[in-house]
């Protein structure tokens, strides 16, 4: 069973968390919460939307852990990489983090259920049911999710358009 | 963002996840501005769902390891509930019982002969024989309040089943058996018959019974270890008392099912009524036993159980784990005969 749901625990964790070593921590500290609960798991609903209330569970509280530590910054991050990477990995590495910034600014009652929407594709009711508030909130909370992503994922694009323009000007200078 | 804009963004949404109604479909085809919004958000929502690169195969099979580990391991520093036979106890009781008041009969006789003649000697066969009743029946009587309670057992339902039924289980040394609130009963009963052969009760006596009681006790508790080992049952005798308590046991024909979960609801339904520890239910193409077990507990008797059946593909069946009206508690779950049944304590 675990096997089998691996790969899309591991994907909620990981869109949840914004970073590969993040969402892994939470992907295990979800496997192990599955474990411990499957003992309460009564049938009555599917396995996989219990085991995704599991791992959203403990995805954020891996979030929380880590709001208590430093990170480093993402676009620190983007700067060291588009110095090695062809343009090609650049700018999916570059999308990626735009993704992962702008997920890491939307609160945790629109990231969840826009993860468990386009992540693991469960409908309005199931997301409901895994976060236990009425169908009608999950939609407004996956617009809102979606409305307030695209306006971070233009607002990071336009930094590192901004710092793409600084490194070609620094360049502009050397020459 | 403006009201009108969330009421947008909601049908925007709801449209690009095949949740809007065909009105809001509709209203959201004619219009180009919500459908220019509909290609900006899509585009959010395909980043969002652009495939996460799955773990190394290597690293996932140590994730669910440690997994497995984690919980292994938080299992086995649980204490275990010790699962007994309701019989066996019962058992039990029956010898001390039987124990303390062949006891209390001995010394009153002897009692009654040191004080006097012939006479006393009859009197003291009198009490011996009168003894020997008052052992049939406090015992038959014990065994009345047993089933009494066991009929009115306050059947908390809580619980859920789980691992395997520990043959272990029916072999446990009976040690840590708490004294029956039977006991002190027996213990009166044989202080009246010493009453009785007398008609007063000599204060030594009374010492005497209980110490001797005291000492019942203690050495039972100090044996039971030992008994473990001693009195392990050999596989095939363990194997003909099975089969007499199968063959002893009532079956009750609950009708035609067509799958086990259905069997199983209305065995559940029937726990508190028609079935007791043995019975086996049969509706011609299913089967299921109800077990009944005695938990000796120094915990929360709320503690959910669970049965799984079947590694493949495995179910979980509805036990039940109740609080009885003498303190103690039982769990009783059901389950085809031929399925391996395995009962786990759960976290706390």
């Amino acid at each position: 069973m675990l096997r089998l749901h691996h790969d899309q625990i591991h994907a909620i964790c990981r869109r949840l968390a914004g970073n590969d070593a993040d969402g892994q921590d939470a992907t295990q500290e979800a496997l192990i919460a599955i474990v411990r609960g499957l003992p309460h798991f009564h049938g009555t609903a599917k396995f996989s939307t219990w085991a995704y209330r599991v791992a959203t569970n403990a995805a954020l509280d891996e979030l929380r852990r880590r709001s208590r530590r430093p990170v480093p910054t993402v676009i620190e991050t983007s700067d060291r990489f588009a110095g090695t990477a062809t343009a090609d990995d650049s700018t999916a590495v570059v999308t990626r983090l735009d993704l992962d910034a702008a997920l890491a600014q939307l609160p945790e009652e629109f990231r969840a259920p826009v993860v468990l929407r386009d992540v693991a594709g469960c409908d309005y009711a199931e997301i409901g049911s895994i976060l236990r508030i009425p169908a009608g909130t999950v939609r407004s909370r996956i617009a809102r999710g979606r409305a307030r992503l695209a306006e971070a994922m233009r607002a990071n694009g336009g930094n590192h358009h901004d710092a793409a323009e600084r490194r070609n000007d620094e360049a502009s200078d050397h020459e | 963002m403006s009201d009108e804009q969330l009421r947008e963004d909601g049908l925007v949404s709801a449209y690009l996840d095949g949740e809007a109604t065909p009105a809001e479909i509709a209203e959201i085809e004619q219009d180009g501005a919500l459908m220019a919004r509909v290609e900006q958000l899509r585009s959010v929502r395909d980043a969002v769902a652009a495939p996460v690169a799955p773990v190394p195969e290597e690293l996932r099979d140590r994730m669910i390891s440690a997994a497995l580990a984690v919980a292994d391991a938080e299992t086995d520093q649980r204490c275990e509930a010790r699962i007994v036979p309701i019989h066996r106890r019962r058992e039990t009781l029956l010898a001390v019982a039987a124990a303390a008041i062949l006891l209390a009969a001995v010394v009153s006789a002897g009692l009654i002969a040191s004080r006097g003649g012939d006479e006393s000697a009859d009197m003291a066969a009198e009490a011996t024989a009168a003894a020997a009743d008052a052992q049939a029946a406090p015992a038959a009587a014990a065994e009345a309040d047993m089933a009494v309670a066991e009929d009115t057992a306050d059947y908390e339902m809580a619980a859920e089943p789980m691992p395997e039924e520990e043959p272990m289980a029916e072999d446990e040394p009976m040690a840590e058996e708490e004294p029956m609130a039977e006991e002190e009963p027996m213990a009166e009963e044989a202080l009246a018959a010493t009453a009785d052969a007398e008609g007063t009760v000599d204060p030594e006596v009374v010492a005497e019974l209980e110490a001797a009681l005291a000492a019942t006790e203690a050495e039972s508790a100090m044996e039971a270890p030992a008994e473990e080992i001693a009195d392990a049952p050999t596989a095939s005798a363990e194997e003909e008392r099975r089969t007499a308590d199968e063959m002893a046991a009532p079956v009750v024909d609950l009708g035609a099912f067509q799958n086990l979960e259905s069997l199983f609801d209305d065995v559940a339904a029937r726990w508190s009524a028609a079935l007791e520890d043995g019975a086996t239910a049969d509706s011609g193409t299913c089967s299921a036993t109800v077990h009944e077990r005695e938990l000796e507990l120094d915990v929360e008797t709320e503690r959910p159980f669970i049965v799984t059946v079947g590694a493949e593909d495995p179910r979980i069946f509805d036990g039940r784990f109740a609080r009885r009206s003498d303190g103690t508690a039982i769990i009783i779950y059901a389950a085809p005969p031929d399925c391996e049944i395995e009962v786990r304590e759960l976290p706390g």
